[in-house]
């Protein structure tokens, strides 16, 4: 599941609602679904009795943002869409826009790209409407998400580009430094290796001022890929290393899984396959989970290049095809597409 | 009431407010109120909250010279209607920091030295915490600027990436309307007079028509602003108001002191300009402006470079043309040339009669001509094919001397006439050179004719040197016949002319000639692997060098 862009509201201070509000938030932030799904829908029986219907609506997104979390999609629709309800009922309009946003979130991950899409435009011209900077860039990122998982990175990075601008003016550091992750994975999509450089180094200078680890973590790991692209190993080794100090500590398995990855992918370039082998199994344990997300598509990809790397070419198509099928299962229509592409290149021996 | 001990807390706190809550309750009695006044008369603190004095007891506080009681009389009948019996302590805190006004029952403050020490420790509370918002609000200021500046970096890169001028400036408008916070962008470019948008972004309807709005801000050159009428909520200009613009920007599209354009910012709400938005919408079109400027030099560069492919291939169609007809020409001119040439030896050599009177030296001058003319024939047929590639070279082992030799002869009778030396030096016995020996020896014949030609008196020297390694089959080495005269010399700046195509001095045409021998010989010297230069100086002679690769055949040795 990707980072959610969809601004968090805190409760009126000194409301009835405040205190279980507070508790669901954190709950949420410390990736407790089903625990901070329960404080919401608290929050929204609370505040609806409590006469304040702005955060009523505020919590059922909340409610509805952990469904998503859950793939519980179905039910995290139905939320979203008496979310809308209740906004144009009462008349608020920023609710109104989150729940446009969220909507097209849920939308995008159950339905795909084109679903959301639409959804997501209404959310920008309401959030332009109020002056709503926060939300103009989140949307523009998941406007962003969006063009790449199509395959369009040139959009991709023209939308990451202007929810930088809006969360410059609104001074949402983080949301930023978030920003400049999408941007420097399209960047990395569209092989400008320089330019992703840049823009992983730019998140990280953000991560370490604002002293968030599980970002810092993440980014210097993506930071490797255009430094291993450029054959510059011994500065990927040092991103790496600092991406596992970091995810480590907060045990965050995709930054690790991502981490071995990289590391057998730097081996298996430097012609050390034995060494490519271990990480790339570690890797494999990492993100042998029931659910699968993209990290382990990824592995599976990189899995085979190191069979097609060793001459074992019938292991080397089967990881690919792999790869393929769980990149397609997960929307990473892109993704899916480049893995089928590179598979009939060792197929028909032009790898 | 111990002053000292609030004195000590006040210094103690973080901010005035603070101060206020942490010292009020201890000067004065339950009741008593406090109130900081800033130095315009405006409550900025007060204790407890929602505590006020009339802006006549603020104004008496700020005017007081030093800490001062005040009974709450006829003079201040509001603050007495709300604390009836009380006085005020009127505090001074300096001009940047206002003054403090604690109120309490008559004889609740007493005498107390300690007032000023408590009000100058207030005073420093204030001015602590303002210098430290100033530095926080400098700090916020300064990082924003760096975000800014930042994000604009980042722009440019990824506009650098492309040299779409489409996606460059929809990337600008993107960017410009998040970083701006407006609805909606256009880029408008001039064009013959008229001006259009090139770019948008967040426009309800179609761009079609001509934005006067954005006409005037590049013939104005600066930022213009526009507002909506507060009456109406709409804005003069037709164009935006149809887009429902409540306040706009444009700013102009300019580089190296060109202005071309203007880009429109555009808000479909009441909103209030800052400084920074003209200041980032500047700079955003300076961004812009590159992109324009980079896909016109581009358009430009491409048109140039079409322009330039059809002139090269009309060029070389005219050449091949040239040549094609030169080289038929030529062919079709010697035939019949050769017929008058051997009609006029028939003649002159009286195999049809005697010629008589005035008849022979007439068709001797006519023979002469008919020679001059296919001399020139043959010299343009042999440029045709060295400047189409299609002169054929047939090398073989060349004995050098022999060709010099064979050269001489030819000249010696013109030599004999004018009275011109010719003079041989050779060098040590060479092996035969791989070379094509009637090449070398055409371009030894014009060298000595033109050597003969040009002198009038003196010499005419043919010398042969190697440059030391002598020749041999792998030899890289050179040898050098030179032609050196004693005629009038070449000036400096006519060298290399002479070399050229149909160019001939001033004085050279008097001698004859097609000029074409000289570039004729260096093309033959070159088509050998060689050269063909000159080395002169006015008044003493010219040496013309023709240097040969000293490639030898092996078996030949």
């Amino acid at each position: 599941m990707p980072i959610i862009n969809e601004p968090r509201v805190r409760a009126t201070e000194g409301s009835a609602t405040e205190d279980v509000a507070q508790r669901a938030t954190a709950e949420e932030r410390a990736g407790n679904w089903e625990a901070a799904a329960g404080l919401y829908a608290q929050t929204f029986r609370s505040a609806l009795y409590g006469g304040e219907p702005d955060q009523a609506v505020d919590a059922l997104r909340g409610q509805a943002r952990m469904r998503l979390q859950q793939r519980r999609f179905e039910e995290a629709e139905e939320l979203a869409e008496l979310c809308l309800e209740l906004a144009r009922g009462y008349d608020l309009p920023v609710a109104m826009a989150r729940g446009l946003n969220v909507l097209g979130l849920i939308r995008f991950w159950h339905r795909g790209g084109e679903a959301a899409e639409q959804l997501y435009l209404s959310a920008l011209e309401m959030a332009l409407d109020l002056g709503d900077d926060e939300l103009v860039g989140l949307v523009c990122q998941n406007l962003g998400v969006v063009a790449n998982v199509r395959g369009d990175f040139r959009e991709a990075r023209s939308r990451y580009l202007e929810g930088i601008g809006s969360f410059v003016r609104s001074g949402s550091t983080a949301n930023a430094m978030l920003a400049y992750n999408n941007l420097g994975m399209a960047s990395a999509d569209l092989q400008e290796w320089m330019e992703a450089e840049v823009y992983f180094s730019r998140g990280i200078e953000i991560a370490e001022r604002l002293g968030h680890a599980p970002s810092a973590g993440m980014l210097y790991s993506n930071l490797a890929e255009p430094l291993i692209r450029v054959s510059e190993f011994d500065r990927a080794r040092q991103s790496l290393d600092r991406a596992e100090a970091a995810a480590s500590q907060i045990d965050d398995h995709t930054t690790l899984a991502d981490v071995a990855r990289y590391r057998g992918a730097m081996a298996r370039l430097e012609g050390d396959l034995a060494g490519a082998e271990e990480h790339l199994a570690r890797a494999l344990r990492i993100t042998d989970l029931p659910e699968p997300g993209l990290e382990r598509a990824e592995v599976l990809r990189e899995l085979g290049e190191l069979r097609a790397a060793q001459g074992r070419r019938g292991d080397a198509l089967e990881a690919f095809r792999a790869a393929a099928g769980l990149f397609a299962a997960l929307g990473g229509v892109a993704d899916a597409r480049i893995t089928e592409a590179r598979r009939a290149e060792v197929e028909t021996g032009t790898m | 009431m111990d002053l000292r001990d609030a004195t000590i807390r006040i210094y103690e706190s973080g901010d005035p407010v603070a101060a206020l809550r942490a010292f009020a309750p201890l000067v004065a009695d339950a009741g008593a109120r406090a109130v900081w006044t800033d130095p315009r008369g405006a409550a900025a603190g007060a204790w407890p909250a929602g505590a006020r004095v009339s802006p006549a007891l603020a104004e008496a506080a700020l005017a007081a010279p030093c800490p001062t009681l005040r009974p709450l009389g006829p003079d201040f009948p509001a603050d007495h209607a709300d604390t009836p019996g009380a006085e005020a302590l009127l505090l001074p805190l300096g001009e940047d920091d206002g003054a403090l006004v604690l109120l309490a029952p008559s004889g609740a403050f007493g005498p107390g030295e300690g007032w000023a020490e408590l009000a100058a420790a207030f005073a420093r509370t204030a001015a602590r915490h303002r210098e430290r918002r100033q530095v926080e609000e400098e700090r916020d200021t300064l990082r924003q600027r760096a975000e800014e500046s930042e994000a604009l970096h980042v722009l440019g890169l990824a506009a650098n990436r492309t040299l779409d001028p489409d996606e460059v400036l929809t990337l600008v408008a993107r960017f410009t309307r998040t970083l701006l916070g407006a609805h909606y962008v256009t880029v408008n470019t001039l064009d013959e007079g008229s001006i259009r948008a090139v770019a948008s972004v967040g426009l309800r309807g179609e761009v079609a028509e001509e934005d006067p709005f954005a006409a005037r801000v590049a013939a104005a050159r600066k930022p213009l602003t526009v507002q909506a009428d507060p009456a109406t909520g709409a804005v003069a200009e037709p164009f935006h108001a149809r887009e429902g613009m409540r306040t706009g920007i444009g700013v102009p599209l300019a580089l190296f002191g060109e202005t071309f354009g203007a880009l429109v910012v555009g808000y479909r709400r009441p909103y209030e300009l800052a400084p920074r938005d003209t200041r980032l919408a500047l700079t955003l079109a300076g961004h812009a402006a590159v992109a324009i400027s980079n896909a016109r030099l581009h358009g430009a560069v491409a048109e140039r470079t079409r322009e330039l492919e059809r002139a090269n291939e009309e060029l070389r169609w005219t050449t091949e043309a040239k040549d094609r007809f030169f080289a038929s020409m030529s062919h079709e001119l010697r035939t019949p040339l050769n017929a008058i040439l051997g009609y006029q030896s028939l003649l002159l050599d009286g195999v049809v009669g005697e010629l008589s009177g005035p008849v022979r030296p007439m068709v001797e001058k006519a023979q002469r001509s008919t020679r001059n003319l296919l001399h020139l024939v043959n010299d343009v047929l042999d440029l045709s094919k060295l400047e189409a590639g299609k002169m054929e070279v047939v090398v073989a082992p060349v004995r050098v001397r022999g060709i010099i030799d064979e050269a001489l002869a030819s000249v010696e009778p013109m030599a004999a006439v004018k009275d011109i030396a010719l003079d041989v030096q050779h060098a040590p016995p060479l092996s035969p050179l791989l070379t094509d020996a009637d090449r070398v020896r055409q371009i030894l014949i014009n060298l000595l004719s033109n050597a003969v030609k040009f002198t009038d008196q003196g010499r005419v020297t043919v010398s042969v040197a190697t440059d030391g390694e002598g020749a041999s089959p792998d030899s890289e080495g050179w040898v050098e016949v030179r032609v050196a005269d004693t005629g009038p010399g070449i000036a400096p700046e006519n060298q290399e002319r002479i070399f050229h195509e149909f160019e001939q001095i001033v004085g050279a045409t008097s001698r004859g000639g097609t000029g074409l021998g000289l570039p004729i010989s260096r093309k033959l010297a070159r088509l050998l692997g060689g050269d063909l230069t000159v080395e002169s100086t006015l008044g003493l002679g010219s040496t013309f060098t023709l240097r040969l690769p000293a490639r030898t055949d092996a078996h030949h040795q």
